[in-house]
Parts: C-alpha cells; sequence; structure tokens
C-alpha cells in the first residue's frame, strides 16, 4: 500500500441534495408572503335571516327578518333563500339571530286561526297515534277521548280541527306536538283524564 | 367494517400489495381529498355536510372510495417495477435523461474515486477510519471491477452491487438465475428477503407521493389561499419524501445482503432440480452457471453431464451371476 501523504484529495461536490433542499427553503419567504397576501373577499350571498332569537312554533312575520350577506360557503342544499318561503310559516326548533335558516328547521304555512292563540303540547305517541307513520307537521286532526275505566260513558270528540305541529322522536320515545287552544286548555285536560286519546285525520 | 375489508383485499392480493401500495395510495388520496375540501368549503361545514347524509349514502361512499382507491392501487401496482427502476437509475432515453444518468454516474465514480485516495492516505487516516471507508465502498459501491456499470443513483449502486455478487463468486446471471431459483425457495428462506422488497417499494412510492403532494398542493395554497399554517404542513412532504427515499436506500442494504445469502446457501437446489452435476471448483462452477444462462437466455446448447462410471462389482457377485447363468443354461438331468 502506498504512503500518500500529500494534500488529502477533495470530495466531489453534489449538486442535487443543494438544489433539493433549497427548494425547500423557498417555504420560508413564501409563507411570509402568503402571511401578509391581501385576499380577496370571499363570495358572499343574500340571505334571510333573523334579527333575534326565535322560539319554536313561531308563526314568523316579515319583522321578524333581513336580508344579509353571509359566506357562500355557509350555505347548504337546503338553506332558505327568500323571505316569501319563510314569512307564514312556524319554526320547528329555537333558531339563533343572524344564522342561515334550514328547510328542515321551518314548518309549513297553517291555517291562522289553527295555531293563533293556541298552547304546544305533546303528547306520547305510538305507531297507531302518528298513523303508520304517516301524520307529520302541518296535518289538521281530531282528537277524540275513549273512557279507559267506565266502559258506560261514551267516546267524546274534543277538537274537530286541531294542528299537528311537529312529531318529535328522543330516544325510542315518540311524542305530537299539537296546537291546542289556550282556552280550552282546561276542557282538554278534563276530557282526557282516565281516557285513551285518538287522532283521526281526515282523508281525501 | 373497514378491518375485514382490508382481510378480503389481503386475501386476493397479499402483502406486499397491501404494504407496499395500498395503504400510499389510500394515504395520497385521503389527504388529498381532506385538503381539497378544506380549500373548497372548509372542513368544518365538509364534515356537517357529511353528517347529514344518511346512513345508506355515508356507506356507498366509503365503499365507493375504497373500491377507486383499490382499482387505483392495482394499476399503481404494475408499474412498481418500472418505478423501482427508475429510483435505480434506469432512464428512458431522453437526451436530458442521458446527460443527467451521465454526470450522476460520473460522480458516483469521482466518490468512489475519492474514497479510494482517501485510503492511500495512511499517514491522515486511522484503520478505523480506513475500515470504514471500505465498507462503505463495499456496500455502496459495485466492486471494483464493475466500476464501469455504475448507476446514477444510490439505491441504484447498492443493488447493483448485491446483483453482480452472484456473479463475481459463482458465475451466476441473477436476472435469469432468479425467477428459476425462486420457486424452490423455502417461505421461511425468501421471507426476510421479500419483506425488504414490500419495505423499499412502500418507501419508494411514499416518497414519490409526499414529493407529489407538495408540488400539487403547495402552489395552489400559495396562490388561491393565505392558509400559510396548511402550507407549511404540506410542504413537510418535501422533507417526507427524502427521508422515504433514505430508507429505501437502507432496505435496499438489508435486501442486497439477503439475496447475496440465499445465492450462497440454495444455488445448488435449482442445480440438483435440474439434473445438473454439483460443481467441485470455482472454476467449474463458474463454466456450469455459464452454460446454464447460455441456455436458458439464448438456448445454446448445454454439453450433457458426465455418466457417472458404473460401480464396481465385486467378485463374489460375478461369480453368483455366473452360476445363475449356468443353472439356467444347462436342463435339469431327469
Amino acid at each position: 500500500m502506498s504512503t500518500n501523504t500529500g494534500q488529502p484529495p477533495k470530495p466531489p461536490r453534489d449538486f442535487v441534495p443543494w438544489i433539493y433542499w433549497t427548494l425547500f427553503m423557498l417555504v420560508v419567504p413564501v409563507t411570509v408572503w402568503m402571511a401578509n397576501k391581501p385576499m380577496p373577499p370571499k363570495p358572499q350571498v343574500s340571505l334571510p335571516l333573523f334579527n333575534h332569537e326565535v322560539p319554536a312554533y313561531h308563526i314568523i312575520a316579515l319583522k321578524d327578518i333581513s336580508m344579509r350577506w353571509i359566506d357562500k360557503y355557509d350555505v347548504t342544499t337546503d338553506t332558505m333563500h327568500t323571505k316569501s318561503d319563510l314569512v307564514g310559516h312556524y319554526t320547528l326548533n329555537a333558531i339563533h339571530a343572524f344564522q342561515p335558516i334550514h328547510a328542515s328547521q321551518i314548518g309549513p304555512k297553517p291555517d291562522p286561526r289553527l295555531i293563533a292563540n293556541t298552547l304546544a303540547v305533546a303528547l306520547p305517541a305510538n305507531i297507531a297515534t302518528i298513523l303508520g307513520g304517516s301524520l307529520q307537521a302541518g296535518d289538521i286532526v281530531s282528537i277524540a277521548a275513549v273512557p279507559l275505566s267506565n266502559t258506560t260513558s261514551l267516546p267524546t270528540i274534543i277538537f274537530d280541527a286541531v294542528l299537528v305541529l311537529n312529531i318529535k322522536s328522543v330516544g325510542s320515545q315518540t311524542v305530537i306536538i299539537l296546537a291546542l287552544p289556550i282556552n280550552r286548555w282546561l276542557d282538554y285536560l278534563t276530557k282526557t283524564r282516565n281516557t285513551m286519546i285518538v287522532l283521526a285525520r281526515q282523508v281525501g | 367494517m373497514f378491518p375485514s375489508v382490508l382481510q378480503e383485499l389481503r386475501k386476493y392480493f397479499g402483502r406486499d400489495f397491501l404494504l407496499g401500495v395500498f395503504f400510499p395510495v389510500l394515504i395520497f388520496i385521503g389527504t388529498s381529498l381532506a385538503l381539497y375540501y378544506e380549500i373548497t368549503q372548509g372542513a368544518e361545514v365538509a364534515l356537517a355536510t357529511w353528517e347529514k347524509l344518511s346512513l345508506q349514502t355515508q356507506v356507498f361512499s366509503i365503499l365507493a372510495g375504497l373500491i377507486a382507491v383499490t382499482v387505483l392501487a392495482a394499476l399503481i401496482y404494475n408499474f412498481q417495477y418500472s418505478l423501482t427502476r427508475l429510483f435505480e437509475g434506469y432512464w428512458p432515453r431522453f437526451r436530458i435523461l442521458s446527460t443527467l444518468r451521465n454526470t450522476r454516474t460520473r460522480l458516483y465514480k469521482e466518490r468512489w474515486d475519492y474514497l479510494e485516495a482517501l485510503t492511500q492516505q495512511s499517514s491522515t487516516l486511522t484503520d478505523a477510519e480506513k475500515n470504514e471507508i471500505t465498507e462503505e465502498q463495499l456496500i455502496f459501491y459495485p466492486p471494483p471491477i464493475h466500476l464501469n456499470r455504475l448507476m446514477p443513483t444510490r439505491i441504484g449502486n447498492t443493488l447493483l452491487a448485491s446483483e453482480v455478487y452472484a456473479l463475481d463468486r459463482y458465475g451466476i446471471d441473477s436476472s435469469i438465475i432468479w425467477t428459476r431459483l425462486r420457486p424452490l425457495l423455502t417461505d421461511k428462506a425468501v421471507a426476510p428477503l421479500e419483506d425488504s422488497r414490500t419495505a423499499i417499494d412502500f418507501m419508494l412510492l411514499m416518497s414519490v407521493f409526499a414529493a407529489t403532494f407538495t408540488l400539487i398542493w403547495c402552489p395552489v395554497l400559495a396562490l388561491f389561499t393565505n392558509q400559510w399554517g396548511l402550507f407549511l404542513l404540506c410542504a413537510l412532504g418535501w422533507p417526507l419524501a427524502w427521508i422515504c427515499y433514505q430508507n429505501a436506500v437502507q432496505r435496499a442494504l438489508d435486501y442486497s445482503e439477503q439475496l447475496k445469502a440465499i445465492f450462497d446457501l440454495y444455488r445448488h437446489d435449482l442445480l440438483k432440480v435440474l439434473g445438473r452435476p454439483i460443481p467441485t471448483s470455482a472454476k467449474a462452477e463458474h463454466k456450469e452457471w455459464r452454460e446454464l444462462s447460455d441456455f436458458l437466455y439464448y438456448n445454446v446448447p448445454m454439453p450433457s453431464p458426465p455418466t457417472a462410471p458404473e460401480k464396481p462389482q465385486d467378485w463374489s457377485q460375478v461369480a453368483t451371476a455366473l452360476a445363475e447363468l449356468l443353472k439356467r443354461m444347462s436342463p435339469p438331468i431327469p
């Protein structure tokens, strides 16, 4: 083996790693530029929003809503776009102010006589009470009471026409929410004591 | 559901498909989709929209996505060999690539010469340092007589070192012989080799996907958003690609050693199966494998194996056979 004691050889220079990591270092100036660059405003759409928080089963009036600009990305397929789709309808649950309103939060347009001066009353329901699942919010039903213990008493029709506000399922329990006239609330409680309540909807 | 789908995939395609291709594709597609939804509508809105879908739609979407990923992975799986070849340095014959290949090959040659010159500097290096340099030459470069075949990448040279090992030692052309030897190997013998191969495939594909991910999404994020945090996160794909490549090189070292060991230990099994004699000297072994390779690849006729000399029989056996013959020839006395 030779004993070369001259200058140590120089390693050849490989530029590929330099190029590779220089490209990576570009991240720093680009990040700084991105952090400071002005962005065009996000695309917006004009939507009817509530001016104030509204409770469930509130009849929507024109004064409750106003058109406001919100981010287009906050709009989903069931977002309500016009005031006319809302006015006269009622809310199915409480809705916050200035939030997009979704179709699933709004009930149908009811007969004003059936919803004015009413109380929202919940009835426990089963598959028969909800007419096998065909009963839905906005339907008009009549309510009858059939005595459970006293077989001599005759069934009574308590209401001819009551608005079904909503049908909700909480866990395994289903409830029907009805709009009952305030002035007949006590009468309803009296007549439905110890009775089975039967709902009936007019066919056709 | 997902584990059972994976189990099915594994049954049909094998471990190398799942680890080597399916998961890299799944990671790439999954992160790209997540990023796309974050940029176009925001992750929260996308998640809220997803939650509003019916269970059937969600299940159908997941299944459709898995099928799409599987099909894409199967397509890429067939190109895995070409991808590895690209990383090894077998590039298409375009002028720019040829220039790059020559430059890189020259660089590796210079690097080898530099290491060789260093070992000559006996006064400045300790024995341990010299051993390290020699080890580097042995591991990352083909033997000196094959320096004219240097590849333009480190992984290419590492794998080349394993390919020429059998040729140098035994005269075996591994590219021809391997496909004949492989079916004779037991699972136990071949498992470590296939593990290394799968790991190399996985790391190389991850390297490609990580770099591609950065090259696609960083410009998109920089041009159309000001989400610099997300940009930095995506830029990490660049160093990740480098780390994956280095990992592949490390696994190629394992692969290289295991391949050498298989030729050392099992090469005679192939000769036995082919009815060839086991050579008794290194020279005869070189000749035998060269003739076998020529026969398999170019259909050059092989000389017949020398027939074994008949076993000499002792005099008692000869006498017995003769007595039997005489007995049959002479009729019985009435």
